[in-house]
């Protein structure tokens, strides 16, 4: 039951994603967007000096990935801003299997990104990465997406509370961006904004990813690739609370259908 | 006298819109703060750092994305369902869109100001080198928005579609309103010199740092200028068509 719960929510989330989309407009948000914010964080620091830019490619391709594990946390909001969250509540699914359905997604999705986003980073920026290191960078990228949709699912969690929360995801989004070290390295940052940096979900992942691209193996980069596991698992299980104690709170309120 | 009171009412309901718009709240405060601090971090170690140059850049892409948004005004009349009254008004709908872009933008200055306040709480000093030339880049630069946004609002009533691309770093890229274009590709380069945004960077940014030759002021503010005037010219005859095509197509009620 739990499974088919997942798998049929994990396919109408791709069906209400990407299914109905034209061509143009796929290439447009899928390819175009993502690699414009990459070119864009890679042209700056480039220009900046301080790092070369295979620092920026990789930092920036695995932030994508996460980023967009993140964005699940919209599709709480969506049920309810389309009135389709009370139905959702009053069916007997597991709320677990429905949100991992979505996220599963998601984490796909992102983990095409950050492919996509490595191949035109070494097409376009010279990013040097033989094909042996790719699969260890590509592993890395897996673990920031599935670990950053903890955290997604703590930002759904909110939609219960707040009708708007574009507002909550692009703050989440711009602390990834400023903090996770995809663009600052960590030691040019202040020390309390280096301690908030490594309780994120993605930092370690990106650190990982540097080393593997310069040729780290895999073993050598397994204890960061497990704390940034461990912090994942935290904020997983931390939203999943957050979550039913919203939902129930939601459900007494009366709120849902705000 | 009536279409100035029709502007200027459109411009006042327009601000009283974006003002409380979360997502507006976003691109007007949010993102350009948290690229002002980037930026100032990645650029600071460079040796022609100017403070003053990166809220010039990062106040012009927050301006180029709000006229963005404000192109998509006779879009968002649409969804929201008052643009049959309005097509119904005895007011020109150009002149009514051309004041809620009008607004927009206006409002949207107030994001200029924040991040010239991000900026300054780093502590370095805002020297502004040629306040004259940056006080004109900064009003042209406003103009040729202004007609950018005008010239895009009618594009969905052909193009439904359009709302959905968001080239907005495309743009910042092409504009070179952080970096200079020299990083590009040569091949893109001739890309860069045909958008409005470019010449508001090298006149914005020209000014700021006192460099740019008064030759090379000059013909940015006359790019600017013609661009401004050849964009709202089209902007008045796609106007026209797209007003003409969606009265006869019933796209104006539509959502």
């Amino acid at each position: 039951m739990t499974v088919r719960v997942f798998l049929a929510t994990a396919y109408y989330t791709y069906r209400g994603l990407l299914a109905w989309t034209s061509l143009p407009v796929f290439i447009g948000q899928k390819v175009i967007l993502p690699f414009s914010l990459l070119a864009f964080y890679v042209l700056l620091g480039t220009f900046g000096g301080g790092r070369p830019p295979e620092f920026y490619v990789v930092g920036n391709a695995v932030l994508t990935a996460a980023v967009n594990s993140v964005w699940v946390g919209l599709a709480v909001s969506l049920e309810r801003e389309q009135g389709t969250l009370i139905y959702l509540l009053a069916s007997p699914a597991s709320r677990l299997a429905i949100f991992c359905g979505h996220a599963a997604v998601y984490v796909v999705e992102g983990f095409v990104y950050v492919t996509v986003s490595l191949a035109l980073g070494s097409l376009v920026f010279g990013l040097d990465l033989p094909p042996g290191r790719w699969g260890g960078v590509l592993l890395a990228a897996l673990t920031a997406a599935v670990t950053s949709s903890g955290l997604g699912l703590a930002v759904g969690a909110l939609a219960y509370r707040l009708v708007n929360i574009n507002l909550v995801v692009n703050l989440i989004y711009f602390v990834l961006v400023l903090l996770s070290g995809a663009n600052v390295p960590l030691e040019e940052l202040p020390p309390l904004l280096r301690t908030v940096s490594y309780g994120l979900p993605l930092t370690h992942s990106i650190a990982a990813a540097r080393q593997l691209a310069a040729g780290a193996g895999i073993i050598e980069v397994l204890p960061l690739l497990l704390v940034e596991l461990t912090i994942g698992a935290a904020y997983g299980l931390g939203g999943y609370l957050l979550f039913d104690r919203l939902e129930e709170a939601a459900r007494r309120g009366g709120t849902l259908e705000d | 006298m009536r279409y100035l009171r029709a502007v200027i009412f459109s411009a006042r309901v327009e601000i009283q819109h974006v003002a409380v718009e979360p997502v507006f709240i976003v691109i007007l405060f949010l993102e350009p703060a948290a690229l002002a601090v980037l930026a100032v971090y990645v650029l600071r170690s460079r040796p022609d750092f100017l403070a003053a140059q990166v809220a010039a850049g990062v106040a012009l892409n927050a301006l180029w994305t709000q006229a963005v948004a404000a192109g998509a005004a006779l879009y968002r009349e649409r969804v929201y369902g008052t643009l049959e009254l309005l097509s119904a008004a005895p007011v020109p709908l150009p002149l009514i869109i051309a004041g809620k872009i009008l607004g927009h933008l206006g409002f949207s200055l107030t994001s200029a100001v924040f991040t010239v306040g991000v900026v300054a709480a780093f502590g370095y000093p805002l020297e502004v080198r040629d306040p004259a030339g940056l006080a004109v880049s900064a009003l042209l630069s406003f103009w040729a928005l202004w007609a950018t946004a005008v010239f895009l609002a009618p594009v969905p009533v052909f193009w439904p579609e359009v709302g959905r691309f968001s080239l907005g770093y495309v743009v910042f890229i092409l504009s070179g309103f952080l970096f200079p274009v020299d990083l590009l590709p040569w091949w893109v380069r001739p890309v860069c010199y045909v958008l409005p945004s470019y010449w508001s960077a090298v006149a914005v940014r020209g000014a700021v740092a006192g460099t740019l030759p008064a030759a090379a002021l000059a013909q940015a503010w006359g790019f600017l200028t013609v661009a401004s005037l050849g964009l709202l010219g089209l902007g008045v005859l796609l106007f026209r068509a797209a007003e003409d095509r969606a009265r006869r197509e019933g796209w104006l009620a539509r959502v």
